[in-house]
Order: structure tokens, then C-alpha cells, then sequence
């Protein structure tokens, strides 16, 4: 095999995956945890069959080791076959869980180079996109995993836009709010204030701590970096924070947005409860209110169930120099898919 | 070069110290006071040790201030920590090690306060102990066999407890448990290495990770212990020491009680033993489950820094050095 020599991503040499069209055929793999029933499977396909878009299946996606869809050799040969396979252009992971991040040595980097490819997930999902996105200079989807990308409109029109379309996302527009009560965290809940530019990377911050000190470190010198997690306690979150800051993760990042982190209040782990424990919020203000760029708190990605469809590698910008949750502007500047004739082309 | 803390003598102060939580109530620091003074030593409470700031003993400064007054403090024989829980890797950009360095004591932790362990003995190259925090001391025997290990003098000689080969006096408690764990040892890879002793919690090690405070794992007998946590986060933390290439370099890798973990109601999970086996296995590290290492008060005391040998079959760890400069 042609061993492609990766070059370090950078604006110029990004690599983007065709946007998803009618009539492609995508590849659902569980290269974390198996799908919890066989009927969940067939809403999600009926969903893509509504979208005209045709699938083939990971032979795994069923099996079970421990908490995982097979072992971890079964799950890496299929996720690299669907992605090896000509006809497949989007890998469509059915479900997180855990057990991605053991799949990463195993994972040939210059296949997803020399074939870009859409993938989209997040939660576990994160560790295959952070790593993709780096060892192999490709834009990579932090958006729902298949069996969610139907959860609500909001959640279904970012999808849509993020991977079916060759225009920039633009300017990100909020959920709709419910006329009557309140919500917490506010979507945009500014903790510091800035202006910040740069390319997007980030997912779910247990998933990227389990990445530092390894190989697949995330990157952030010059990124936006947006973070969230679920059911955590506030002090698991800023121990994994603090973690970031220690390495000097932040030091020369664009700017960070934390999402809206459900369950993430004392007490919602059931795991690892102390007493007394302070809030997200106040956790974030002390770890990341004095870093010199700006900070939000409440977006909507990842484990809520609308979410953004972010992708990783693009170009983007965060301004909260206003203060104030509502003058919070949060643009996505670059597209992220490009379009099959342009490839054919080169 | 290995520097090491002398000794305890009778009525040498310590300082008890709430670097990461507070004690769980005022007589909870009242008992551990109590606990210190039954081992013939004068307790030194830190000032800061009942403070609160959300879930941490007061805030990072108070909490560092005590820490680094009782380094500084040449009447201060020991470092203790009341309890765990959160907080102490705030603390460990701004440690004097320095002053540890110039004025090496005994610094004893556990659980959250693993952070500083690994770190005061990374930047001062100083042994630090991995044991208990004072709140899971809770038998006369503990007091007993804590006080003779920190006082370097043999526990339990003469009595039924103690192994067939007791020839290290200085480490009686990990002696007494050799036999017990040679019954109940699971050992994936058996092999006889010697290496230094590296020993702490896995969540503590892992959250290091990617900082300059990250232990160098080299060639190391690397000992492994959490509390409270569910076999897949586990496996987390353990697959980022895999990933990072960093677990094929260590000598050997013992793994200690995993305290109150397990499946936790999850169902279709298999036990850490055995997703940690699957790696090394193929990685052909020698390693054992069930050593008699943890937090709770019938586990050894383990010395960082230390040159040992492990014999993974057997489930045995024996020290070729002192721990103490005297």
C-alpha cells in the first residue's frame, strides 16, 4: 500500500468530504457501542430512506463485547471497509457509547486522506473525529449520530445543512424558545468577554481528555474550541478543565464555547457526588472567565436534543464583546462539504 | 538522584491537611487528630482545613497556603491529608518544590491528593507515599502499623500474619498482605521485573496527562487503584495510557483494590480485569490484579521512586531500597 504522507492541517490544505446527496448510499458502523435493538436500526433507515439516500451495514453494528460492538478489531475493519468502499460516501456512526477511542491504533490515517469521506457523531464519536480531523487533515461532523439525526427539526435542519450543502453554515441561529418559563443554562451565556477567529475543533470533553498525552491530542493553537459533556458532576468537568489549562490547551486557542452540558448540575452523575459542589457555571467562570478570549456557555450541541451539526476544521468566528447573552454572535464562515463536479475537476 | 525524607520519631509534628475536600464534618479533623496523636506524634491541624469553596477545603489559595506553610515549616516532620475528594491539581503549578527538595518529609495521600504525590515527587524527586487519607484509617491495628511504618520499625513480627520471606522489615504491611495475595493474585502475564515503584490513582495519573506535571512511566512498576467508579470510565483512562504508548514502556503493572468499582448496575459489561487484559495481553507486559494497594487502611503504603521487584505470578512486591534517608 501507497504510504500518503500527512501534512499537518492548516487553512490551505484542509481536505473536505462531498456534501451527502440524493441517491448516495452512506455506511452505518457502531465503532462504539451496538445498537441497543434491531428496531431502533430500522426507524433510523427509514428516515434515510425518506431522504433517498441509500446504506449498507457494518457486519458488527449488532455483536457485543462488554459495553462494545464486537472487539476492537471487528469494529476498525468494519468502519475502514465502509470507508474503503467507492460507493459509500458518508460513514453514519448508529449510536456513541464507548469504546471508540480504543479503535484509534488500529485505523489506517491516510484511507480517510486519500478518500474523503462525510462522518458525523459525537459524545464517544468524538475520539474518531478529533483524531480523523488531525491525522488526516479532513473536516469531520460533530453532529448527531444516526439514530438521533431526526431528534428535532432544529437538530435535522443543521444536519442538513452541515452535510448536505457546499454553503457555509453562517450565522448560527438559536432553537426556539418555549413561550412560557425559563431554561438553564440561556444558550449563550457569556463567562468571558472577546472577539475571537479561527477554525473550529472540539466534541465531548471526557472524550478529549482521554485524548491528551497521547498521539491524538486535540490541537487548539488558533481554533475555536467548543466542549461539552453529560451527566457529569461540576467537579469531574473542571478537574478535565483544568487538565486543558495545566497543558496549556487555551493558552493561544481563538475562543471557547461550552455547550449546554445536560445533567451536568451536583448530583447528576449518581456516580461521584460531593457535597457543597459549585455549579458549571461558577466552574467556568473561575477555570476559563480570565483566559483573555471569549467564552460561552448554553449552545446547543451534543447531548441535548437539538444540536448544531459543528464541523471541525472550518473557519469561524465568536464575538461577546456586547456582554450581553443576546449580542452573542457565533458565525460558521466557511462550508464545509464541497461539491462532487468540483473534485472530479482537480 | 533519589532524595528521601527521614523517618518519624516519637512526638514529631504533622501537619493534617485538606489540600482537595474538607473533612466530611469538624469531628471528622477532631478523629484524625485523635488518630495521629494515638501513633505518638503531635498533630498540627492547617488552617485552612475546614474552610469550604464549593466542594474543596477553601479556596485554591488558602488550600495552597497551608500546603506550602508546612513545607516551609522546619518543625513540620510529615504531610498528612484528612480527607480526598477534589481539588488538589488546582494546587500543583504553584508548589514550592524547591523547599521539598531542601527540606524532604513524608508526604502521605491518596484518592484526589494522588495529583500531588506524583507531582512533588516528579519536580523535587523526592519519595512521596501513596497509602490512605486519615479519614480511612479506622482500626487500632491501622494506627499500629502506619505509626511502625513511618517510624521504620517492623509490625507484627512473631505473629502468624507474617510471610515466609519477611526480610524487609521497613514495609511490613505490604509483607503481610505478599501472602494473601499470591491466594487471590489473577495474572494475565507472570514474570519476575524489577523497576521503581510508581503508584497511584488512575483518574489522578490520566488527568496529569499531556501536562508537564505527566510522570514519567518508563521502565517503571506502575501501580494502579481508583475508587468509586464504573468499570467503562475506567477503561477510558486505562485505554489512554494504551493509545499513548506510554503503558508498553513500563516494566510491569500491578493494579491494586478497585474500591466500590465494578458494573454498577450497568448491564453487558465485563470486568475491568478483564478489558485491561485484553491489552496487555497483547502487549506481553507482565501484570497482576489484587494487590494490596488502595485507599482504605488494610492496604501497603507504597513509596514512590522506589527500586523494586515484582513477581506478577505470584502477586508479590519487594523493595531493594529504604524509603527513608535514615
Amino acid at each position: 500500500m501507497r504510504s500518503a504522507s500527512i501534512e499537518k492541517p492548516s487553512q490551505n490544505n484542509i481536505r473536505k468530504p462531498c456534501a451527502l446527496k440524493k441517491g448516495d448510499t452512506v455506511g452505518i458502523v457502531a465503532p462504539s457501542s451496538p445498537a441497543f435493538e434491531a428496531g431502533n436500526l430500522t426507524f433510523a433507515t427509514d428516515w434515510l430512506q425518506k431522504l433517498g439516500i441509500k446504506y449498507k451495514l457494518g457486519t458488527h453494528i449488532g455483536k457485543s463485547y462488554s459495553s462494545y460492538a464486537g472487539d476492537d478489531q471487528a469494529r476498525a475493519e468494519d468502519f475502514q471497509r465502509l470507508w474503503d468502499d467507492d460507493e459509500v460516501s458518508a460513514i453514519l456512526p448508529l449510536r456513541g457509547g464507548a469504546g471508540a477511542t480504543r479503535l484509534l491504533p488500529l485505523l489506517d490515517f491516510s484511507l480517510f486522506a486519500r478518500k474523503p469521506k462525510i462522518l458525523v457523531g459525537f459524545s464517544d464519536i468524538t475520539a474518531l473525529l478529533v483524531a480523523i480531523h488531525q491525522q488526516s487533515n479532513l473536516v469531520t461532523f460533530h453532529g448527531p449520530t444516526l439514530g438521533l439525526m431526526f431528534e428535532t427539526a432544529y437538530t435535522h435542519a443543521y444536519y442538513q445543512k452541515a452535510v448536505m450543502s457546499i454553503s457555509p453554515l453562517g450565522a448560527v441561529s438559536d432553537p426556539p424558545l418555549e413561550p412560557w418559563g425559563s431554561e438553564y443554562p440561556p444558550r449563550r451565556l457569556v463567562i468571558a468577554p472577546g472577539k475571537g477567529r479561527g477554525r473550529l475543533t472540539g466534541g465531548c470533553l471526557t472524550l478529549i481528555r482521554g485524548l491528551m498525552g497521547t498521539p491524538y491530542e486535540m490541537e487548539t493553537a488558533g481554533r475555536i474550541v467548543f466542549l461539552e459533556d453529560v451527566d457529569e458532576e461540576p467537579h469531574n468537568i473542571d478537574r478535565m478543565l483544568s487538565q486543558l489549562v495545566l497543558a496549556g490547551k487555551f493558552d493561544n486557542a481563538a475562543g471557547i464555547i461550552i455547550g449546554d452540558c445536560s445533567g451536568c448540575r451536583p448530583g447528576g452523575s449518581k456516580r461521584s457526588i460531593l457535597p457543597l459542589n459549585m455549579s458549571v457555571e461558577a466552574i467556568l467562570k473561575e477555570r476559563l472567565g480570565k483566559l483573555g478570549i471569549p467564552v460561552i456557555f448554553g449552545l446547543k450541541f451534543g447531548h441535548t436534543a437539538d444540536k448544531i451539526t459543528l464541523p471541525l476544521g472550518v473557519m469561524a468566528s465568536l464575538d461577546t464583546a456586547g456582554g450581553a447573552s443576546n449580542q452573542v454572535r457565533f458565525d460558521i464562515e466557511e462550508a464545509a462539504c464541497v461539491d462532487k463536479t468540483a473534485i472530479l475537476k482537480k | 538522584m533519589l532524595i528521601k525524607p527521614p523517618s518519624l520519631k516519637s512526638k514529631d509534628r504533622i501537619a493534617l491537611l485538606a489540600p482537595a475536600s474538607r473533612p466530611a464534618k469538624p469531628s471528622a479533623l477532631k478523629r484524625a487528630e485523635a488518630v495521629v496523636s494515638a501513633m505518638g506524634f503531635v498533630p498540627v491541624a492547617g488552617a485552612h482545613a475546614l474552610d469550604t469553596h464549593g466542594a474543596m477545603a477553601g479556596t485554591d489559595q488558602a488550600r495552597l497556603s497551608d500546603l506550602a506553610t508546612a513545607l516551609e515549616d522546619d518543625s513540620i516532620a510529615a504531610i498528612w491529608f484528612l480527607t480526598g475528594g477534589f481539588g488538589s491539581l488546582h494546587l500543583i503549578p504553584d508548589l514550592p518544590y524547591d523547599t521539598f527538595a531542601k527540606k524532604p518529609k513524608i508526604v502521605l495521600g491518596a484518592d484526589d491528593t494522588s495529583h500531588l504525590l506524583f507531582a512533588m515527587h516528579k519536580q523535587a524527586h523526592v519519595v512521596t507515599f501513596y497509602g490512605n487519607n486519615l479519614d480511612r484509617i479506622d482500626s487500632k491495628a491501622a494506627v499500629e502499623r502506619m505509626a511502625c511504618f513511618f517510624s521504620g520499625r517492623a509490625y507484627g513480627a512473631g505473629s502468624d500474619d507474617i510471610g515466609p520471606d519477611y526480610s524487609a522489615p521497613l514495609f511490613p504491611s505490604m509483607q503481610v498482605k505478599d501472602k494473601v495475595v499470591a491466594d487471590f493474585c489473577y495474572s494475565p502475564v507472570a514474570a519476575v521485573k524489577e523497576g521503581r515503584v510508581l503508584a497511584g490513582n488512575l483518574t489522578a495519573l490520566v488527568s496529569l496527562f499531556g501536562t508537564r506535571f505527566e510522570p514519567q512511566l518508563a521502565e517503571t512498576i506502575l501501580l494502579l487503584e481508583d475508587r468509586n467508579e464504573r468499570n467503562d470510565i475506567l477503561d477510558r483512562w486505562f485505554t489512554t495510557l494504551y493509545i499513548s504508548n506510554k503503558l508498553a514502556t513500563v516494566a510491569a503493572l500491578g493494579l491494586g483494590h478497585f474500591e466500590n468499582c465494578g458494573t454498577r448496575k450497568s448491564a453487558n459489561m465485563l470486568s475491568f480485569e478483564e478489558l485491561v487484559a485484553d491489552r496487555v495481553s497483547a502487549l506481553n507486559l507482565p501484570t497482576c490484579f489484587n494487590l494490596p494497594f488502595g485507599q482504605s487502611s488494610d492496604c501497603a503504603i507504597v513509596p514512590l521512586g522506589l527500586k523494586a521487584s515484582i513477581d506478577t505470578g505470584a502477586g508479590s512486591l519487594r523493595y531493594l531500597e529504604s524509603a527513608f534517608a535514615d
